[in-house]
């Protein structure tokens, strides 16, 4: 570590990875860095790489892809080949990822309130019923407001939103220094996403935790995130302040990414040009 | 990504493994039938149950006929007998079944529920019962095999149909004006057709093993023929001295049984347009 | 102008021999579409918005109001009339199950035409060829198959299907919800080319933004009845319902 007094919660430098007998990088030479307390929004469309390359992060990546990088930290420890601890270190505290799903995330035969209470005995909590209690706790931080019913109900008896709500809960349960929400608002509705949105950064703002988030959704990048990182085709092709980057882009794609967003062009005119395939 | 889809792809273990025991059975079969200075029903009680020797290659029967020209002139019996059989079963599936599930409801239900029952009964048993009730021989032993095996064709081809039916085509071409007949010659029967093509391929080796099993206990094809079920029973009499005799036509059932059921997977792979890359 | 579509008081329910079990999905709908119209439908997950469009296209009967085609009643016997068929079309959210995997591309884009017009051989084969260009989509696919196509283009062949019976109105239910940015826009493109060029749009859509490109007209439904409605300006500039407000506000992320 060099003596810079805050080191960013995530460093990233040329990262590549390659899926075993497949001709071209998934991810192709990425760098980024998160500062503590900074929400980072990674955008683009399906296959650019930028799930790969969050879940290369906590080292989820899938077992047929090769990573390589110059740098891969969280929190100064070094993920290139990571030990078991401190694997552990990074997945079970300081690091945490909300998925995109969340009827998937969550096990269907289990309530809400064992399945949290399971994962903060395995975090070291030390007796179930204060685990428990403490899940009562989180949920209420998430603005739930009975959270006695959301803990003794089932995953299928919440709403959507409701759901989403129970994993940022969650995610946010072991004072991680990094959550990595991962396409979050894709399955709910529209008039729901704010909400979910705006506690995220509440509760990140609260516990100091900076945020990767990772959204094809450039509108809520734009309203919600510090920095953000374009990506395309495995490269990351623009990274800059949001206000910036979503304001006056400079690559082309980004132009044409922002240009293709239905809402801020004029009513009724060609998004793109005419000669677009 | 690779332009060329199917041809790029390595052929995967079990499609060589298929195609090995075909081809060694196909091998064995035509120089039986091509090279071999016997005849199947030659007799020469001087040879007589001769174990394997650089005359006779799998040795000969009771009456010293040579058993690889034999089996070789069983093989396009056996396997012309399968294959006839697991069309005829596609073929009343399809029909029966394509129309069980176009049919009113009670139509549709009576069929299902005489399906059940015959499927309810172990498919070699039934055969065995309707070989016996309609006497000794090939093709009654073929119509029971086909009885105990077209309702599981008849169910296959009627949940397809069902199943396509509810598919967003089918109901786009029904709400453009599509007859019932329309529907079924270009939505429903190029979907189910593969599929009743690889229940078929991958049939044929059961089939075949179903057939010899009748041939054996002596309900199907009946001595002198060179049905293989009916060699092996024959075989059974002397296999404590001389396994050859029961041995090798078994070993034929043996691999050809598994060459067709490996190639059904293949078939199955072969033909699924999903499964094939986009260019 | 007679409307080319319209629905008065309709309803569908669903299923339940019971009245408990039953589920009202539609709930006195009155909407009417005039010729050369984009009309966009907005509404979340479970408003009814697809039961009232496939009731509205003919897919499946109302439980009770009517829908009145070029100003006539829509009875069973005007559903299978070839004048109904011609001029409505519907294009399907997943383009992966609307499309026969088994039959080939310019089959497929002229289907409708075909069973409609009895259009054949060099005609058929002609249309498809006009299509395609129409489309963009490569010539070179005319004789593949619809899984060996990109997700935009297998839209794009839906929209074909559509297109070949010159019809008055499509009705797109989520036609674009499954596809990436920037494919989403250049369908919207295709869209609005075809809706100037007179072709009338009903379109199904959760997402606010795309109504509002594309759109002349709009209607908000929640729980199945229609909460607002009018001219795009009007409803998005000064929405009255509280629940259209909500919808808008929430879609207003980008500005």
């Amino acid at each position: 570590m060099t003596g810079t007094p805050t080191p960013p919660v995530l460093e990233i430098a040329d990262l590549h990875i390659r899926f075993s007998g497949a001709q071209a990088n998934a991810v192709e030479g990425v760098s980024l860095s998160i500062a503590p307390n900074e929400v980072f929004g990674l955008v683009g469309e399906s296959g650019s790489g930028k799930s790969l390359t969050a879940s290369a992060a906590l080292r989820l990546d899938p077992p047929t892809a090769q990573v390589t990088a110059a740098r891969l930290e969280v929190c100064g420890l070094d993920l290139r080949a990571p030990r078991a601890a401190d694997l552990r270190a990074v997945r079970g505290g300081l690091a945490s990822m909300i998925f995109q799903e969340p009827m998937t995330a969550l096990a269907p035969t289990r309530t809400i309130g064992a399945q949290m209470a399971d994962a903060a005995l395995a975090h070291g909590a030390r007796s179930w019923r204060g685990a428990l209690q403490d899940a009562g706790g989180d949920l209420a931080n998430v603005n739930i407001k009975d959270p006695e019913r959301v803990l003794r109900s089932f995953p299928h008896q919440l709403s959507g939103g409701m759901r989403q709500r129970v994993l940022i809960a969650m995610a946010f349960a072991g004072a991680p220094r990094l959550v990595i929400a991962d396409e979050i608002t894709t399955a709910i509705d529209p008039t729901t996403r704010v909400a979910v949105l705006d506690l995220l950064t509440t509760r990140a703002a609260q516990t100091r935790a900076a945020i990767l988030f990772i959204s094809h959704d450039l509108g809520a990048v734009a309203r919600f995130c510090d920095r953000v990182g374009v990506m395309q085709s495995g490269r990351l092709v623009e990274v800059g302040a949001a206000r910036a980057v979503m304001g006056a882009p400079q690559h082309p794609y980004t132009q044409r990414l922002k240009a293709s967003l239905p809402g801020a062009g004029t009513p009724r005119r060609p998004l793109l040009g005419e000669d677009t395939p | 990504m690779t332009h060329s889809l199917t041809l790029a792809r390595p052929l995967s273990a079990s499609t060589m493994i298929a195609a090995a025991c075909l081809l060694l059975v196909t091998l064995a079969c035509l120089f039986g039938l091509v090279w071999s200075p016997f005849a199947p029903d030659a007799i020469d009680l001087s040879q007589r149950l001769s174990p394997p020797t650089a005359r006779h290659w799998f040795g000969t029967d009771e009456l010293g006929r040579d058993l690889l020209a034999r089996i070789a002139h069983g093989a396009p019996l056996t396997v012309a007998a399968s294959v006839a059989t697991v069309s005829a079963c596609a073929g009343l599936g399809v029909f029966i079944g394509g129309a069980s599930a176009l049919a009113p409801r009670w139509v549709d239900a009576s069929l299902m529920r005489a399906c059940d029952i015959m499927l309810s009964i172990p498919a070699l048993v039934l055969a065995m019962a309707l070989a016996a009730a309609l006497g000794p021989g090939l093709v009654n032993a073929l119509v029971a095999v086909i009885a105990a095996r077209a309702p599981a064709y008849v169910r296959l081809a009627r949940n397809q149909t069902l199943a396509l039916r509810r598919e967003a085509f089918v109901e786009a071409s029904v709400s453009n004006g599509a007859s019932g007949l329309y529907v079924l010659r270009h939505h429903i029967a190029p979907n189910i057709l593969p599929v009743m093509l690889i229940q078929a391929v991958s049939d044929i080796g059961g089939v075949i093993l179903a057939t010899a099993a009748l041939g054996f206990v002596g309900l199907g094809a009946q001595p002198p023929s060179p049905e293989w079920g009916a060699l092996a029973a024959s075989g059974r009499l002397f296999f404590l001295d001389c396994w050859w005799y029961a041995v090798f036509p078994g070993f034929a059932v043996v691999l050809t049984t598994l060459g067709f059921n490996l190639l059904g997977d293949a078939v199955r792979d072969g033909l699924d347009p999903r499964r094939a890359a986009r260019p | 102008m007679t409307p080319v579509l319209a629905a008065q008081n309709l309803c569908v329910r669903y299923g339940g021999v019971s009245s408990a079990q039953a589920h009202t999905a539609v709930n006195d709908v009155t909407i009417a579409i005039a010729p050369g119209m984009a009309f966009g439908l907005i509404g979340e997950s479970g408003s009814g918005k697809t039961s009232l469009a496939r009731t509205l296209a003919g897919l499946q009967a109302p439980s009770a109001g009517r829908i009145l085609f070029e100003g006539n009643p829509l009875t069973p016997d005007a559903i299978r009339a070839s004048a109904f068929r011609r001029s409505i079309q519907f294009v399907y959210q997943d383009s992966a199950s609307a499309l026969n995997p088994r039959m080939a591309n310019w089959r497929c884009a002229t289907e409708p035409a075909h069973l409609i017009d009895g259009l054949t051989g060099d005609a058929r084969r002609a249309l498809a060829e006009t299509l395609f260009r129409r489309l963009r989509l490569p010539t070179a696919a005319l004789d593949g198959f619809p899984h060996a196509l990109s997700g935009g283009q297998r839209q794009r062949l839906a929209l074909a299907r559509a297109l070949s019976t010159s019809p008055r109105l499509i009705i797109l239910d989520e036609p674009t919800s499954a596809l990436d940015a920037t494919i989403q826009a250049a369908i919207l493109d295709e869209l609005l080319a075809l809706n100037l060029s007179g072709v009338g749009l009903l379109l199904i859509s959760h997402d606010v933004a795309v109504v509002r490109h594309l759109c002349t007209d709009i209607a908000v439904m929640k729980d199945g009845e229609i909460v607002e409605t009018g001219t795009a300006e009007a409803v998005l500039a000064q929405p009255q319902s509280v629940y259209a407000q909500e919808l808008i506000a929430a879609a207003m992320l980008e500005g």
